[in-house]
C-alpha cells in the first residue's frame, strides 16, 4: 500500500515537475516571442524614424580631416615670387573652409543634437552594413592595384574579375567563365585594339634580371 | 545654314554615322538598366575615345548622353526603377500606366516626348550658343571670374537640401583639383612630396569612383535589402499599346510647355534634368483639370517629366561651347575629351572649329532620331532583355570596367587607387546628401578659375576692385546672389511651415 502510494505521489510529482518545467519554458518562449516583438516593433520605429544612424557622422568628419590635413600642406607652399596672391591662396582659403564648415556639421551631428533623434535624415549609415558590404569590396579594390604591381594588368584583371563574379553571389563556375570573358574581352579592347601598356608586373618581369 | 555644313560633315564620314547610331543604341540600353547612368557610362568610355578622331568621340559621348536619359525612362516605367535620376519622376505615372496594362502606350508616349523635348533643347542649342559665343567675345579675365564664381555659388545651392554641404562638396573639389603643380608659377603644391600626386588627379578616375564606384555600392545595398532583380508582370488591355492620335493632340501643348522649362533650366549651371523633371511635372499638374488621374497612369504626367528632362541636353551645352565652362557633369567630362584632343573651348570655337562644332550639333540630331525610332518601336524588347539579365551578372562587369578604365588613363596603377578612393568618398557623399556633381564639376573649372582670378588680380595690381569696376561681373555675381539668395529664402519658408505645423499638432494634442 504504502509502495502503491509511494509510486503515484512521485508520479504526481514528476508530474507537477513536468508541468512547472512546461510552465516555465512556455512563459520563457512567451516572454522571447514578447522580447522579439518589442525588438522587430522599436526597430520598425527606429527605421521609420530614420534613427538608427551609426555613421552618420563619418562624411563630416572625412571632410574636416580632409581640410585639415590639405590646410596642413597649404601652409607647407611657398610664398609666391611676385608677392600678394599667389599659388597659396585659393588651397589655403578652401581648404580652411572645407575644414572650418564639416567640423561644423560634424559638431552639430554629434555634439548638439541628441541620439537617437528622429528629426534625422532617413539615408542612415548601418555600421553593420557598411562594414560586412563595404569591406570585401575595399579589399578586392586593394587586390586589384597589388595584383597589378605584383602580376600585371592580364593576371590583375582576371583575378579580381572572377572575385567580383563571386561577391554577388554567382557560384564558382559561372564566376570563373564570366571573369575569363570579361578578361578577355578588356584585353582585346583596351590593351590589343587601343596600345594601352600592358605592365608585366614586378614578379613577372624577367627582364629585369638582366 | 550651318547646320547643313554639320550634317555634311558628319554624313561624309560613314563611321561617325555609325559611331552616332552606335552610341543611341548604347545609351538607351545603359539608361534603362537600373544603376547605371549616361554619366556613369560616359565616364567609363572617356578613355577608349581617347584614340579616337575628336567628332566620333565627341559625338559618341554626345549622344549617350542624350539616348541615356530617354532610356531612364524604360526602367522607370518597366520597373518602377528609374534608370536615371532624371527619370524618377517618370514612375510616378509611367509605372501605374504600365500596371493598367499599357506599358507600349507609356513607352511610346516616353519615346515621343523625350524626342520632341531633346529636338526643342537642340534648336535653343545650335541658335543660342552662337549668340551667347558673340556676346562673351570681350570678356576679359575679370568676367570669367565672375562667371566662375556665380556657376561655383548656383551649383552649391542648387545640388541639395543644405547649401553648406554643397558648399563642401564644391570647396572639396576644388581643393581636389589644385593638387600637383600651380599652372602659373609651376610651383608644385599639395603633393605630399610624392611623384604621383606632383602631375595631379585626372578626371576620369574621380569622375568612375564618384559616379559608378558610389551608384554599384548603392545597388549592392539596394539588391541585398530588396532580395531580387527586376521582374516584368502586367496584363495587356486591348490597344494599350497604342498612342491613339487623340491622345497625342492632348499632350502636344504639355511637351512643348515642359521642354521650354528644360531648356530654360539646362542654361542654368548645376541644375540638370531631374530638377527639370519634376518641375515640369509639377507646373503640369497644377495647370491640369483633372489632378485626380495624375499619379494614377495619366498620360501627361509621362509627358511632362519626359520632355523636360530630354530638353535640358541641348542647353546644357550652351555654357560650355559658348564660355567654355560646363553646367552639367556630362558637359563636364565633354570639356575634358574637348582638351584632350587639343581643341580649346570657348567663344571662338564657331570659328576655329566650325566643322567639328556644328558635326556635333547634327550628330546630336541624328542620335534623337536613332534613340527615338529604337524607342518607339523596341522600347518594350529592350526593357525584356535587361530583367532577364540579373543584375548579379552586370555589375561586376562594370565593377571590372571600371577599375581597367581608371588605369587606361595614363596607364598608371595610381589611377586605380585613386578611383577605389573616389567610390568610397561618394558613396558616403550620397549617403548623406553631400553632392558629387557638385564636386566633379568644382573639379573641373578650378583651374580656370583660379588662372582668372589671379590674372585678373595682376591686371589690377592686387585690388580687389576690379570685379566691381565691370558690368558683367557684377551682373554675374547678382546672379549668383540671387540663387544663394532664393535657395536660404526656400529653405527658412519650409523651416517655418514646419515649427508652424508642429506648434499646431501640439495644441491638437
Amino acid at each position: 500500500m504504502s509502495a502503491h502510494f509511494a509510486r503515484i505521489s512521485s508520479k504526481y510529482f514528476r508530474n507537477c515537475e513536468s508541468r512547472r518545467i512546461a510552465r516555465a519554458e512556455r512563459h520563457s518562449d512567451q516572454l522571447q516571442s514578447r522580447r522579439r516583438r518589442q525588438f522587430a516593433s522599436s526597430k520598425q520605429t527606429r527605421d521609420a524614424a530614420g534613427v538608427k544612424r551609426d555613421l552618420d557622422w563619418l562624411p563630416s568628419l572625412t571632410f574636416a580631416v580632409f581640410g585639415a590635413v590639405y590646410l596642413h600642406s597649404s601652409l607647407q607652399i611657398a610664398e609666391s615670387f611676385s608677392g600678394g596672391f599667389g599659388h597659396r591662396t585659393v588651397p589655403l582659403a578652401m581648404s580652411t573652409l572645407v575644414m572650418c564648415l564639416a567640423g561644423w556639421i560634424f559638431a552639430e551631428q554629434v555634439l548638439t543634437r541628441p541620439k537617437g533623434s528622429p528629426k534625422r535624415d532617413a539615408q542612415d549609415i548601418d555600421m553593420a552594413a557598411f562594414f560586412t558590404r563595404a569591406s570585401p569590396v575595399a579589399m578586392l579594390m586593394a587586390l586589384y592595384g597589388l595584383c597589378h604591381i605584383w602580376f600585371g594588368y592580364l593576371a590583375a584583371t582576371l583575378v579580381s574579375g572572377i572575385l567580383a563574379f563571386r561577391l554577388l553571389g554567382n557560384p564558382w563556375l559561372s564566376a570563373v567563365i564570366h571573369g575569363i570573358a570579361g578578361t578577355a574581352i578588356l584585353y582585346v579592347l583596351f590593351i590589343r585594339f587601343l596600345n594601352v601598356y600592358d605592365p608585366p608586373g614586378i614578379i613577372l618581369d624577367l627582364t629585369a634580371l638582366n | 545654314m550651318d547646320i547643313l555644313y554639320g550634317f555634311l560633315t558628319l554624313f561624309s564620314d560613314p563611321l561617325a554615322v555609325a559611331v552616332v547610331v552606335f552610341a543611341a543604341v548604347t545609351g538607351v540600353i545603359v539608361g534603362a538598366t537600373p544603376g547605371l547612368t549616361s554619366a556613369a557610362a560616359i565616364a567609363m568610355l572617356v578613355p577608349v575615345t581617347f584614340y579616337m578622331e575628336p567628332l566620333h568621340a565627341l559625338a559618341g559621348l554626345y549622344v549617350i548622353g542624350k539616348a541615356g536619359r530617354f532610356g531612364g525612362s524604360i526602367a522607370a516605367i518597366l520597373f518602377n526603377t528609374p534608370g536615371t535620376a532624371a527619370a524618377a519622376a517618370t514612375t510616378t505615372d509611367g509605372n501605374p500606366m504600365y500596371r493598367n496594362g499599357m506599358p507600349g502606350k507609356a513607352l511610346k508616349t516616353a519615346a515621343v516626348s523625350s524626342a520632341i523635348g531633346d529636338l526643342v533643347g537642340d534648336i535653343l542649342l545650335i541658335f543660342g550658343a552662337i549668340w551667347i559665343a558673340r556676346l562673351t567675345r570681350g570678356f576679359g579675365p575679370p568676367e570669367y571670374f565672375a562667371v566662375y564664381l556665380a556657376a561655383f555659388l548656383v551649383v552649391s545651392s542648387v545640388v541639395g537640401p543644405s547649401i553648406i554641404k554643397g558648399i563642401i562638396s564644391t570647396a572639396a573639389g576644388i581643393v581636389a583639383a589644385m593638387i600637383g603643380t600651380d599652372p602659373m608659377e609651376g610651383v608644385p603644391r599639395l603633393d605630399f612630396g610624392l611623384l604621383n600626386f606632383q602631375s595631379g588627379l585626372t578626371l576620369v578616375p574621380l569622375l568612375v569612383g564618384m559616379f559608378v564606384m558610389s551608384e554599384l555600392s548603392l545597388q549592392a545595398e539596394r539588391i541585398a535589402r530588396e532580395k531580387g532583380g527586376f521582374s516584368l508582370a502586367a496584363k495587356l488591355v486591348p490597344g494599350g499599346d497604342r498612342l491613339q492620335l487623340a491622345e497625342f493632340k492632348r499632350i502636344i501643348p504639355v511637351i512643348l510647355r515642359s521642354s521650354a522649362i528644360g531648356a530654360i533650366i539646362g542654361i542654368l549651371p548645376g541644375l540638370g534634368s531631374s530638377v527639370a523633371a519634376f518641375t515640369a511635372y509639377g507646373q503640369e499638374r497644377q495647370r491640369s483639370k483633372s489632378k485626380e488621374e495624375w499619379g494614377k497612369g495619366a498620360i501627361e504626367g509621362i509627358a511632362a517629366p519626359e520632355s523636360a528632362n530630354n530638353a535640358v541636353s541641348g542647353p546644357s551645352m550652351i555654357p560650355l561651347l559658348a564660355l567654355g565652362i560646363p553646367g552639367s557633369t556630362i558637359a563636364a567630362i565633354l570639356l575634358g575629351v574637348f582638351l584632350i584632343h587639343g581643341i580649346t573651348v570657348g567663344p571662338r570655337i564657331f570659328e576655329t572649329s566650325r566643322a567639328l562644332v556644328f558635326g556635333l550639333f547634327a550628330s546630336g540630331l541624328v542620335g534623337i532620331a536613332v534613340y527615338f525610332l529604337l524607342g518607339y518601336f523596341g522600347g518594350a524588347y529592350v526593357g525584356r532583355m535587361i530583367s532577364r539579365v540579373p543584375p548579379r551578372l552586370i555589375y561586376p562587369y562594370i565593377f571590372l570596367t571600371c577599375f581597367v578604365s581608371s588605369y587606361a588613363v595614363r596607364a598608371n596603377v595610381f589611377d586605380v587607387f585613386v578611383m577605389c578612393a573616389a567610390g568610397l568618398a561618394g558613396y558616403l557623399m550620397r549617403k548623406q546628401g553631400y553632392s558629387t556633381a557638385a564636386f566633379i564639376i568644382a573639379f573641373v573649372l578650378a583651374p580656370g578659375a583660379e588662372r582668372t582670378f589671379r590674372q585678373s588680380l595682376v591686371l589690377s595690381d592686387d585690388g580687389w576692385l576690379i570685379f566691381f569696376q565691370r558690368p558683367v561681373a557684377l551682373l554675374f555675381f547678382a546672379m549668383a546672389i540671387l540663387a544663394v539668395g532664393g535657395k536660404l529664402s526656400k529653405i527658412h519658408r519650409s523651416r517655418k511651415s514646419a515649427s508652424l505645423a508642429s506648434r499646431q499638432r501640439h495644441k491638437t494634442e
